[in-house]
């Protein structure tokens, strides 16, 4: 069966500024990813990559070209329209988790439906079972260890049930065995949930254990043989 | 190594620098110039109450005496003489009653008269200046016409406005006029036949210790000469200055804690915002003994800079406010540049800066890297007894040392650290169980709500010590306010009030009622002049005679007797024997007035007998009546009962609040129908009382400015490092899925709850503590409630509050994904 084209990226171009010189960090990227496929974009640092999922995930705009994602351009965006993009359409995994400090994990994981005003209740305690989390729901987060962190960053991606999960460096923050653990976790919550997920590493041995692989190279994207 | 690196994060990170730096720099500037503008200001009172007083000190008695037998002529630097004493001038048939003053070539000593169309000079024998109730009178048309006195020609020379001793509180009436020491010769004035006032004013060449003045007290006393040594307790003028010079207290007071906290507000925002350099540097292998040394030169080298360019710009201001109210008020307020009290300034805030600095190092003890690196160092910092005990005693040792410093004062300076550190831990512990409790229902609460209960929770000892700044900056600044509006109210409306228009003197009895028929307002007094003759049967005259030391000597003189059945608005009963009624008192009962009372020494049941022409009556106290001398009407120290005086001969005088129109009415009549009373107008007074009036508020303008700036600093300073911790939550909100306008309302609701709670309880405060200081310390009774000005100022910090907010926002043009990395890009 042929699958729906989820993410797409046509000739997306960036640029930064650096003491008032314009800089370019992509160039006319095109990229096209599948619904449920798993895709990793590697490249050494300051290639661009964390900007591609920062782009994907509508935490910044491109300078030209087109990112349409579920078959809505996300750079023609309203703010609301793109605050509700955010919320509902992707789950996003930050590298330093990016939990809400003074909430305790449960309120963490419930954050997304509060803001989407629709409490499911059940389903965070599911999340929180799947991450192996359920014995610290009401644990201020500032009291976990890195790996319980980035499971409750996981389970908070996953709580409004989006169609794709955008990972940046999610294993970045984490000792190797506590980053295989966690990677793990991700991949199985994914396949089981039949989510697109899209991870930004460096690590070629993550980057394997995904469908495609992408390199980030003079600052295009090239599809590299698995 | 450490100077390198310490320089290199003050060149490269200098924006995070910013605030903290301003803030010291605002704040010395502030203090600086509050500092000299109140010293100016006290200058000025301190001078003012010499000008009305006549000298650094006066002396007064009805006969003449020697200064050798009182003070230490060695101290006088200069001596002005007076004699004062109704004389009645004549102009045609025009006879008047004057008030003259005879006066030496040193008067005045302090101040000057004003005349008017020319400058005061020593007048030559047979010259007068009269002032312009006499002129009235006169029908003096032109300089250079003539009055008599005693078969004497007086050459009219000038008209006088004012003169500063007019608004020292007194009851006589007459028109005023100075003549010259030579003119007692030229017109042959016996003085002898004359009741006189004799009065010295001095010059000091040093200040005097509190000892020397006592034994001037007592020597002036022991040759029966009265002494002034300020004007302040004398009710009028006399109080609002000194009114005012509390104020400027509570000021100073209010701006050293205001400067403090601002000054611990910055170093610790400075620490905060420096967090992430010093986590980097120890995960370096940096030694923490290291970080706490370059934090303490960064802090350094922020406040010294701000500190010298603080002090520049103070002399800059204070310059040019100085020139500002010269040019447009012609005040010289004495602003003095003393280059040993700014050295003084800078030197108390430099070791107050540094000493903050000690808490917020002992508060980075034991933070490991991974900690610092994660922002938890809030969390991670335990709040031990011991870490509590630095923080407090570290604190507060520059905190009292610098209240001491502005209030000059060891006792004050601790009381009020003490009552500061009150009001801090009392909040603190309230505000921490607010919180918990809220904390715990935070599940009933929507999103926006709790967040902000979690966040509040979160901030933990941080979140403590700004709510607490907040509250003490908020409680100042409605303080200063509700002080600042009782005393203008006190100036503008009680001490105007209370000077009647109109004063009406020598009514007879027979005339009386047809006046009051015609003119329903008039107050009028009956006096009946007596002398005392015994006080439980000592012999008043006797023991005087006899220099006995148990009388006072006052006693010896005549006194203004009245009789009514009812108070007065400015009095009441102090103490009164059983079943007194004033409406009802019997024939043998006087009431006394509570500071004559306790001056010369009679008691409730004492018996006196008067003599009122020869016509002895025996009368016993029965009550004690404590009277306001602020109100400006006339009191009589004994009132006796309608029965007791009726039957004697007496005049009355009285007063009325009567505009320009009803004020000649009364005139026309009186010139018809009783030619022999006189009528005062009090507007020549009333037009010194009004420019002193204006120029006390200007100081109370100028003086509030000051500690309003610095605490809307404070609260900036204190709203900006919060702003800054948001950030980054307000990108994790944004991250899933807030838009950014609900993250800014958001900030916006927090900001804003903040400031409402801690408004609504300094306020209650602030009334509580204004209404304290206004009635038992500044003794005026205004009973302030709600306060526009403060409630303007709320308005204008809530304004400020969101329009920071939405700048915060807007303006950055940061993308999301730069919030997101905020603390590692600035």
């Amino acid at each position: 069966m042929l699958k729906n084209k989820i993410i797409q990226l046509i000739n997306v171009s960036k640029y930064f500024e650096e003491n008032g010189r314009k800089i370019q960090i992509l160039e006319e990227v095109n990229l096209e990813i599948f619904e449920g496929e798993k895709i990793a974009i590697v490249g050494p640092s300051g290639s661009g990559k964390s900007t591609i999922l920062s782009l994907i995930a509508g935490l910044d705009m491109p300078d030209n070209g087109e990112i349409i994602v579920e078959n809505k351009v996300i750079n023609k965006m309203g703010e609301k329209e793109l605050s509700k993009y955010r919320n509902i359409s992707i789950g996003v995994i930050f590298q330093s988790f990016e939990l809400i400090l003074p909430f305790t994990v449960y309120e963490n994981v419930i954050t997304p439906q509060e803001i989407k005003k629709d409490i499911n209740k059940s389903r965070v305690e599911m999340l929180l079972e799947e991450v192996n989390l359920k014995n610290k729901t009401h644990s201020p987060v500032l009291n976990l260890s890195g790996g319980e962190k980035q499971r409750v960053a996981i389970a908070r991606a996953l709580t409004n049930n989006p169609n794709i999960i955008l990972a940046d460096e999610p294993t970045g923050s984490l000792d190797r065995v506590t980053g295989s653990h966690v990677l793990e976790l991700l991949i199985n919550l994914t396949t089981v949930k039949k989510r697109t997920l899209l991870i930004i590493t460096h690590d070629e041995e993550i980057a394997k254990k995904m469908d495609k692989i992408y390199l980030i190279k003079d600052r295009k994207l090239v599809l590299q043989s698995k | 190594m450490i100077l390198k690196i310490s320089f290199k994060i003050l060149q490269k990170e200098w924006r995070k620098l910013l605030l903290p730096f301003l803030s010291v720099l605002l704040t010395t500037i502030v203090v600086t110039t509050s500092f000299l503008l109140i010293n100016s200001a006290k200058d000025f009172l301190i001078l003012k109450n010499k000008e009305i007083l006549g000298g650094d000190i006066s002396f007064e008695a009805n006969r003449s005496f020697e200064l050798g037998k009182i003070i230490d002529k060695s101290i006088l630097k200069n001596v002005g003489e007076q004699v004062a004493f109704q004389a009645l001038f004549t102009k045609q048939d025009i006879n008047t009653g004057v008030s003259l003053k005879v006066v030496d070539e040193n008067f005045p000593l302090y101040g000057q008269i004003v005349l008017r169309n020319k400058e005061y000079e020593y007048l030559k024998a047979g010259e007068i200046y009269i002032d312009e109730n006499l002129e009235k009178s006169f029908q003096i048309k032109k300089l250079g016409e003539d009055i008599y006195f005693n078969n004497a020609t007086f050459t009219v020379k000038g008209i006088i406005k004012s003169d500063p001793e007019d608004l020292i509180p007194s009851f006589n009436f007459s028109g005023k006029a100075v003549v010259a020491q030579e003119s007692l010769n030229y017109a042959k004035i016996n003085l002898d036949l004359f009741r006189k006032e004799y009065k010295k004013n001095i010059i000091l060449n040093r200040n005097l210790s509190k000892n020397e003045i006592e034994d001037i007290k007592n020597k002036a006393k022991s040759v029966d000469v009265r002494v002034q040594i300020d004007i302040t307790g004398q009710g009028g003028f006399g109080f609002a200055l000194e009114v005012i010079e509390r104020f400027l207290v509570i000021t100073i007071l209010i701006i050293s804690v205001l400067s403090l906290v601002n000054i611990y507000a910055s170093v610790n925002y400075l620490s905060i915002r420096l967090r992430r350099s010093f986590a980097i540097l120890i995960s370096l292998g940096m030694p923490i003994i290291n970080i706490y040394k370059i934090l303490f030169i960064i802090n350094f080298a922020i406040i010294f800079i701000s500190i010298l360019l603080g002090l520049t710009g103070s002399i800059f201001i204070t310059n040019h406010i100085s020139q500002f109210i010269d040019l447009n008020y012609k005040i010289e307020m004495f602003f003095r540049i003393n280059y040993l009290e700014f050295f003084y300034i800078a030197g108390a805030i430099l070791t107050t800066s540094i000493f903050a600095t000690i808490p917020v190092i002992n508060r980075m003890r034991n933070i490991s890297p991974k900690e610092l690196l994660q922002r938890q160092t809030e969390k991670s910092v335990k709040n031990t007894f011991k870490n509590i005990l630095v923080d407090v005693f570290v604190g507060i040792l520059p905190i009292t040392l610098l209240a001491i410093f502005f209030l000059n004062s060891f006792l004050y300076g601790l009381i009020a650290i003490i009552g500061i550190v009150l009001v801090y831990a009392g909040l603190m512990i309230f505000y921490y169980y607010f919180i918990n409790i809220l904390y715990k229902k935070r599940n009933v609460f929507n999103f926006p709500l709790k967040m902000i209960t979690s966040q509040k929770k979160f901030d933990g000892f941080f979140g403590l010590i700004t709510f607490a700044s907040l509250f003490v900056a908020l409680v100042s600044i409605y303080n200063l306010s509700i002080v600042r509006t009782s005393v203008e109210e006190y100036l503008k409306n009680d001490l105007k009030r209370n000077l009647p228009s109109t004063y009406i003197l020598d009514i007879q009895k027979s005339q009386k009622d047809k006046l009051l028929e015609n003119f329903k307002e008039i107050t009028l007094f009956p006096n009946i002049r007596a002398r005392i003759i015994s006080i439980d049967d000592v012999d008043v005259q006797k023991e005087l005679d006899n220099k006995s030391e148990n009388l006072d000597r006052e006693l010896g003189r005549e006194f203004n007797l009245t009789y009514r059945n009812y108070l007065l608005s400015s009095e009441k009963i102090y103490k009164s024997t059983k079943n007194f009624k004033f409406s009802n008192m019997g024939e043998n009962e006087v009431s006394l007035e509570k500071d004559f009372a306790k001056r010369v020494n009679i008691k409730l049941g004492s018996n006196l007998v008067f003599s009122i022409q020869g016509i002895k009556i025996n009368v016993k106290v029965t009550s004690i009546r404590e009277v306001d001398t602020r109100s400006g009407y006339p009191f009589f120290y004994f009132i006796l009962s309608t029965k007791t005086l009726e039957k004697f001969p007496q005049t009355f005088f009285g007063f009325a609040n009567y505009n320009e129109v009803k004020q000649n009415n009364l005139k026309k009549y009186l010139s018809q129908n009783v030619p022999n009373a006189n009528i005062i107008n009090t507007k020549s007074i009333t037009n010194i009382a009004e420019n002193l009036i204006n120029i006390l508020l200007l100081i109370i303008l100028i003086i509030t400015i000051p500690p309003l700036f610095l605490s809307s600093m404070l609260i900036v300073t204190i709203l900006g490092s919060v702003a800054t911790e948001r950030k980054r939550d307000g990108a994790r909100l944004m991250a899933l899925g807030k838009t950014q306008n609900y993250v800014r309302n958001y900030y916006i609701i927090e900001s804003t709850s903040t400031v409402v709670l801690a408004s609504s309880f300094a306020y209650i405060l602030s009334v509580i503590l204004s209404n304290f200081l206004i009635i038992k310390y500044l003794k005026i009774e205004n009973i302030v409630y709600f306060d526009f000005v403060s409630f303007y100022i709320f308005v204008f910090i809530l304004l400020s509050i969101i329009l920071t907010s939405i700048t915060l926002w807007k303006s950055s043009g940061r993308s999301l994904k730069e919030y997101l990395n905020y603390e590692e890009n600035n």
